[in-house]
């Protein structure tokens, strides 16, 4: 890409990783649930959503390879545990239970909407006119998780218990959604990656609290700090490892393929 | 299959909560193109419109590319074959959807409206519109106002490449790998033919 200076490169293919990295795995997790779902149609939704969390990943890691000459395939499947750069939120199994599927995407969703549309508003055209259109779909993600989030906090007993559970369990992964990543202030200053972290923070927990109250449930975010490795610095839990290797047994047998 | 789903045992009696039997049937329509009828694209369970719209956005709205989606609930449709009886109990002038089945075993698809004070009245009106003899095998009528509709703006149809997900992408795809992986494999054959022939 000759309009990007050659030092901005490697964080900005960093953070595309990042992006790509949670919609690939938080795909894969929700593909595990086709056949499971709750009832036929929400089985049938969900696994298209999944879909098209691989699709951003795809369209993600395409527009990284762009910068650094690897493939889409190369990026998804040919890479170290350790040059992932995903947040554990999305490596975690959910044990198929829904509430567990369903507080995990209402995180990501929120989150993923805000970083999508900082990029959307990026001053490097390719990604500004890619996350234009992402956005436009996260939107439809956000709205049918909000919408089970509301319907199953504010349903039964049983449900709002089991909600809130799933809550408790999983909030403390979704702040390291936010984890920084390397160099991220040199992409902020240039504009490639509009905002603040601190601000998205702040909207973030402003939309999840919103979606909660009218579920009446409750939440309490503690932040990790700032020296904490993560994801985002290739520290992953124990579960990423064993999940690549079932993702990547075709891609393994022929890297070279085309699929 | 992932590994894990193996492992998934099937739970029975877990939920202390009594099935509550809330879902009701809808009748989907997807809208092709802006301006063109919604045609009929199947049924579908859910607990309200909003579910029905979001549940049908993930189905029937990614069988093909689609602007708009009706989620008609199957209740509120009267018609003039016997699955959807007519009420004759007269109330207030309302609009009326009308749905025409062209013929024995396709789809309704969409007509015009019109304003009737029951069920019934609005298919003799429909009937008098469509008078014609052989102009459509069935009619559905169903009031305006208890149609769910995705607003004008609404994704439903994907931006991003997704053609994986249609029939003909499938095959176009995976027609375009095999040709790839078959001459690749042929010209390695060769090389090894022409390298035995050289040695």
């Amino acid at each position: 890409m000759p309009d990007l200076p050659e030092h901005l490169r490697k964080p900005l293919v960093n953070l595309l990783l990042a992006a790509a990295d949670d919609k690939l795995f938080l795909g894969h997790r929700n593909s595990e649930w086709t056949g499971l779902g709750p009832i036929l149609e929400e089985d049938i939704a969900f696994s298209s959503l999944a879909q098209d969390d691989m699709a951003h990943a795809a369209a993600l890691y395409e527009l990284a390879g762009s910068i650094d000459g690897r493939s889409a395939d190369e990026l998804a499947f040919g890479r170290t545990p350790e040059q992932y750069r995903c947040a554990a939120i999305v490596e975690v199994p959910d044990e198929f239970d829904w509430a567990t599927a369903i507080v995990r995407r209402f995180f990501c969703n929120h989150f993923d909407l805000l970083r999508l549309t900082r990029f959307s508003q990026s001053a490097w055209k390719p990604l500004s006119d890619l996350a234009r259109r992402l956005v436009a779909e996260q939107q439809v993600h956000v709205r049918h998780v909000d919408d089970w989030m509301v319907r199953l906090g504010a349903g039964t007993p049983e449900s709002h218990r089991r909600m809130q559970k799933a809550i408790d369990a999983i909030s403390p992964l979704a702040t390291e959604l936010f984890e920084p990543l390397d160099e991220l202030k040199s992409l902020v200053d240039a504009g490639l990656y509009p905002g603040s972290d601190f601000a998205m923070y702040d909207q973030w927990r402003e939309a999840v609290a919103h979606v909660l109250g009218q579920s009446h449930l409750t939440v309490h975010f503690e932040i990790g700090s700032p020296e904490d490795r993560g994801g985002r610095r290739g520290v992953h839990t124990q579960y990423l490892g064993p999940m690549l290797d079932e993702m990547c047994e075709v891609y393994r047998l022929e890297p070279k393929a085309a699929w | 299959m992932s590994k894990l789903r193996e492992k998934v045992e099937l739970i029975s009696g877990e939920l202390t909560t009594p099935p509550e039997e809330d879902l009701r049937g809808y009748v989907i329509f997807t809208q092709l193109k802006a301006g063109q009828p919604h045609l009929y694209a199947g049924y579908l369970d859910a607990a309200d419109d909003d579910m029905a719209l979001i549940f049908a956005r993930e189905h029937y709205g990614q069988d093909q590319e689609c602007v708009g989606i009706w989620a008609v609930p199957v209740e509120s449709i009267s018609g003039t074959d016997s699955t959807h009886p007519a009420s004759r109990d007269v109330g207030g002038v309302e609009a009326y959807q009308v749905f025409i089945q062209p013929r024995r075993g396709a789809g309704h698809v969409s007509a015009e409206t019109v304003q009737a004070r029951s069920p019934a009245e609005a298919i003799e009106q429909a009937r008098r519109v469509h008078a014609d003899p052989g102009k459509y095998y069935s009619l559905w009528v169903a009031p305006q106002h208890l149609i769910a509709s995705t607003g004008p703006g609404d994704v439903i149809w994907r931006f991003s490449d997704q053609s994986y997900r249609l029939a003909r992408g499938y095959s176009k795809d995976v027609r375009e790998k095999w040709t790839r992986f078959r001459d690749e494999h042929s010209l390695k054959e060769y090389e090894k033919d022409d390298l035995k022939e050289a040695f």
